[in-house]
């Protein structure tokens, strides 16, 4: 299912945060939103999943119009998986990953097997089986996002959207979470990010759109967006962007450096 | 974990979050039929209930029936459906404001039901009406809460704005007691007043009992059939929404529900304290957080509690002590023993 937002205007109550923006993510597709805090990626996000009603123009999922659906038709067309989950109460990984489910069942009922059949499923997938009973509030970081993301698969959705998937992993965590992303964007997902690292937009998404003040300021392959000019720009700080030697076929592998590094 | 390891964990919780405590519950009305100032033993009190049930006769002397029938049923029924009542508002609200440490008088029920009382005690009313404007004030308070958070709303945390509200209009309603008292007649109506504020059970009859089970059970069928959406409600606004939640239309249904069920309970049973607050916690203990199963044990482990705690208000002294106040002597150190074991995790 594709998410599309047309001349989108976004903000909270009489504030205006953004306008003018347009985006687009088809399924099999990562798109990454790089800007800097403040820049309005979360207000964008936030209207893209209907959170916050649109001020002007519209996001379509899979053709339909966001502002006619219901709350539960959103979740079952569009996971979403937050930055993190303050857990208030000790729900187990699986209880957790099963109100992925709600969407599906009734109001009056509670998960049936199936359910369970499903969570326990997406589970297993994330690798995450093993911690099915643990509380959510004492297991890691990156087992928290995991299960993050497994209950945004339960919603059973095309669409995902991840608000900074990686902002407080560690380098392994981090690179395990990305490396997922990809697979779920193999596996037909039309994938939704944002994040604050130029190099990971570049080496897992598939298209990049740079936010700044609230519009959109550049879109495309992450090879014809990524510049040192465009990154020094929009974050105020001076760095370049550097190739990396190797003989690997495919298109060349950069990293962001602060400028004179070389 | 193994399927068998997942087959003996349900079983560990069904009996600690169902058969024991309703074996708990049983064991504790064959002991409030028993204790009292006239001994009435299992057997001659099951003899009596039998033929009551039956229309048969029993036997037995006619001081015992009145005992059993007229003193004994009501207060046992009334301790069973308050206590289950005030655990199951506290449980439900813990999880709405995502904050284990709240009351069922967070949006002033209580408050609002003191206020009743007290007014109707005033005005010199037929007792009937002390529960009735107690009722109706309890629902007033809770509901003049929700239109003041609506009115405010805008930009605010939604639930911030309903628990400040509810904070202002408890102190209100709590200032218009303390006025009620100033001026009731110091001999015969402040004593009433504080008998109430106390809360107690001893006034309980069986009309009463069963006039709130109507409107608990109008609160409770409902909290127990949406009981998985209240997870969802305990989670941050947004997650709740984004996972299909109508999380507006749902807080109002669910407070509605929780304060109905508070003010029936409150309104036979005076201001008893700590039962909201306390059960969940112990329910939590015995079950984990999961509303599937939190909500029935906490409704059983509430009624057994107050069960427990009431035969022990008629029983332990000369006189009877308030309810009210043994629960807190009760509610303040485990309330303190929360508070240090917070640090770990609410479980």
């Amino acid at each position: 299912m594709r998410l599309e937002a047309a001349d989108l205007a976004i903000g909270y109550g009489r504030t205006r945060v953004g306008s003018g923006i347009h985006v687009a993510v088809a399924p099999g597709e990562v798109l990454a939103l790089l800007g800097p805090n403040g820049c309005g990626k979360t207000t964008l996000f936030r209207t893209l999943m209907g959170l916050l009603p649109a001020q002007g123009g519209e996001v379509r999922l899979g053709g339909e119009r966001l502002g006619t659906l219901s709350r539960a038709a959103i979740a079952r067309r569009i996971g979403y998986v937050p930055q993190h989950a303050e857990g208030y109460f000790p729900f187990t990984v699986l209880e957790t990953v099963l109100m992925g489910r709600t969407a599906h069942t009734g109001i009056f009922s509670t998960p049936s097997r199936q359910d369970y059949a499903v969570a326990r499923a997406h589970l297993e997938r994330l690798g995450m089986a093993d911690y099915a009973e643990q509380p959510f509030t004492r297991i890691s970081g990156g087992q928290r996002q995991l299960t993050l993301i497994a209950r945004a698969l339960t919603q059973e959705a095309s669409i995902l959207v991840m608000d900074e998937p990686t902002a407080s992993l560690d380098f392994g965590n981090e690179l395990r979470v990305l490396d997922r992303i990809r697979r779920l964007a193999a596996d037909g997902h039309a994938v939704v990010l944002s994040t604050h690292n130029p190099d990971h937009a570049d080496r897992y998404a598939d298209r990049i759109a740079v936010m700044h003040d609230g519009g959109i300021i550049a879109q495309g392959s992450p090879g014809a967006v990524l510049t040192g000019e465009l990154l020094s720009g929009i974050y105020d700080v001076a760095v370049e962007r550097a190739p990396v030697a190797t003989s690997a076929p495919g298109p060349r592998v950069h990293v962001t450096l602060p400028r004179g590094t070389l | 974990m193994t399927a068998t390891g997942r087959a003996a964990g349900r079983w560990r919780l069904l009996l600690a979050g169902y058969v024991l405590p309703v074996l708990a519950i049983l064991g504790l009305v064959a002991l409030a039929f028993n204790l009292g100032r006239y001994p009435v033993a299992p057997g001659q009190a099951l003899a009596i209930l039998y033929a009551a049930a039956t229309g048969t006769e029993h036997g037995l002397p006619a001081t015992l029936e009145t005992v059993v029938m007229d003193v004994r049923l009501p207060r046992i029924g009334a301790a069973l459906v308050v206590g289950a009542a005030l655990a199951a508002a506290g449980a439900t609200y813990q999880g709405i404001f995502r904050n284990p440490l709240v009351s069922p008088d967070i949006l002033g029920v209580s408050s609002g039901a003191a206020f009743g009382a007290a007014l109707a005690i005033f005005l010199a009313l037929p007792f009937l009406f002390v529960q009735g404007l107690a009722f109706v004030f309890g629902l007033v308070a809770v509901s003049a809460v929700y239109l003041i958070a609506t009115l405010v709303r805008g930009a605010h945390n939604p639930l911030l704005v309903l628990v400040l509200a509810g904070v202002v209009v408890g102190s209100l309603l709590s200032a218009a007691v303390s006025m009620l008292k100033y001026l009731a007649d110091p001999y015969d109506q402040l004593p009433a007043i504080e008998y109430w504020l106390l809360g107690s059970l001893s006034a309980a009859r069986a009309g009463d009992v069963l006039g709130i089970l109507v409107p608990v059970a109008l609160g409770l069928i409902p909290l127990v059939l949406v009981r998985w959406r209240i997870n969802l409600l305990s989670l941050d606004e947004e997650e709740a929404r984004a996972l299909g939640v109508n999380t507006g239309r749902l807080r109002v249904v669910v407070i509605a529900a929780a304060t109905l069920i508070t003010a029936s309970a409150i309104s036979i049973a005076g201001t008893v304290g700590w039962v909201g607050l306390i059960i969940p916690h112990l329910a939590r203990m015995l079950v984990g957080p999961n509303y599937i199963r939190l909500l029935p044990a906490s409704i059983l482990v509430g009624a057994g509690y107050l069960l427990a705690v009431d035969t022990v208000a008629r029983n332990a002294a000369a006189i009877e002590l308030p309810l009210g106040t043994l629960n807190a002597f009760l509610g303040a150190p485990f309330f303190l023993y929360l508070l240090a074991r917070a640090r770990r995790s609410w479980t």
